[in-house]
């Protein structure tokens, strides 16, 4: 089973890899933020994966704490993009 | 057999979320991009935390990660909102058939 | 501005000690107690944010109850809408025809148009765009097929307002929040 975490990590970081494309050639900042978004999405799985893989439930901890950051990251931008200022 | 269970959600998933990158890749404008990204990501993550649910077995670690679940569905479909909401307010115009993609 | 109530301190309390309790996994005194102190000043900063002043408590456990047992058609749901994007994704020729579709309904409460805003987006070819006083804007992938689904079938909207007690004509002043 261990292996098969393994492969999944590798796959994960292939499509961040496909993600990284769009965050660089993509026009606009609209496509750079939904790429970015998507990125942290694959980075949480990833997380949990090596707690998995290490057998350590701390990775567990830093990857609810990173969902929480990505989400509160994504509406910040959003909302800096559409009013001028965070408030 | 939970194993195996737990083997088929993680390909499954695995599956979506590789979808999902390349519709980010292949879709023609942002909007159709938003489609792939998030729908497919959504369900991919719930798929292969389900599936080391099953893996793991009923503890604390499980409990944690079901909770993990249910954040990510409640926070991806608003954060892909919250994206597509601004970018309808300032302009960006949707791609229909027959325009050259960008 | 109501005056706040006490039930509403109460359950953002109880709420916070169970996520501490689940994320801390320990049972012991200290861990506790400096749980209970933390909570207690998350509490005392920020308790009118998640309950509105006149939450009753009956009446949102029913809204629960009920929403709970709406998950598994939303899951049936979602799966379709993901092999439907699968399919468009990996088809050589990409069968797309985007476009924009407006819905109209009669949602009043808050927590009401967020569940069929996040319904809509996680449903076959569609992703809400932007609401405005229950005017749902919606991006349909397929647009002839968006509009079959949310204009004549409006299945997600009957399920919905069945699941919070709001029926076509809203009674004034009541909304669904949970």
């Amino acid at each position: 089973m261990i292996d098969i975490f393994h492969a999944s990590v590798i796959v994960l970081i292939l499509t961040v890899f496909l993600c990284l494309y769009r965050v660089l050639a993509g026009p606009g900042w609209e496509n750079r933020l939904i790429a970015v978004n998507t990125i942290g999405t694959k980075t949480i799985v990833v997380l949990v994966l090596i707690g998995f893989i290490y057998e350590r439930p701390l990775f567990l901890d830093i990857s609810i704490a990173y969902a929480m950051i990505n989400f509160i990251s994504t509406l910040a931008i959003a909302k800096y993009l559409g009013r001028g200022c965070i408030c | 057999m939970l194993n195996t269970l737990a083997l088929i959600f993680i390909v499954i998933g695995l599956f979506f979320m590789v979808v999902g990158a390349i519709g980010l890749i292949r879709f023609p404008d942002f909007y159709t991009r938003v489609h792939a990204t998030g729908k497919c990501d959504t369900l991919g993550e719930g798929m292969i935390l389900f599936g080391l649910v099953l893996y793991e077995g009923m503890n604390l670690v499980a409990v944690k990660i079901l909770l993990l679940v249910i954040f990510i569905f409640i926070t991806s479909p608003t954060a892909v909102h919250a994206i597509l909401n601004v970018a309808y307010t300032r302009g960006v115009e949707p791609w229909k058939k027959g325009d050259e993609r960008r | 501005m109501k005056r706040p109530s006490v039930y509403q301190y109460i359950l953002t309390f109880a709420i916070l000690m169970l996520f501490w309790y689940i994320l801390s996994g320990y049972l012991e005194f200290f861990y506790i107690g400096a749980g209970i102190v933390c909570c207690g000043i998350v509490t005392l900063i920020s308790g009118d944010l998640v309950f509105r002043s006149d939450v009753r408590i009956a009446r949102s456990a029913h809204v629960f109850i009920r929403f709970i047992l709406y998950i598994p058609r939303l899951l049936a749901a979602i799966l379709h809408a993901n092999l439907d994007v699968a399919y468009r994704v990996l088809h050589p020729e990409m069968p797309i025809d985007p476009g924009i579709v407006t819905v109209d309904t009669p949602f009043r409460g808050d927590v009401l148009r967020t569940s069929f805003a996040n319904a809509v987006t996680l449903t076959p070819g569609t992703v809400t765009v932007d609401v405005i006083d229950g005017r749902f804007i919606v991006h349909a992938l397929v647009r002839e097929a968006g509009e079959e689904d949310l204009l004549k079938g409006r299945s997600i909207e009957r399920d919905l307002a069945r699941v919070f007690g709001e029926g076509d004509q809203p009674p004034s002043g009541e909304t669904g929040d949970l």
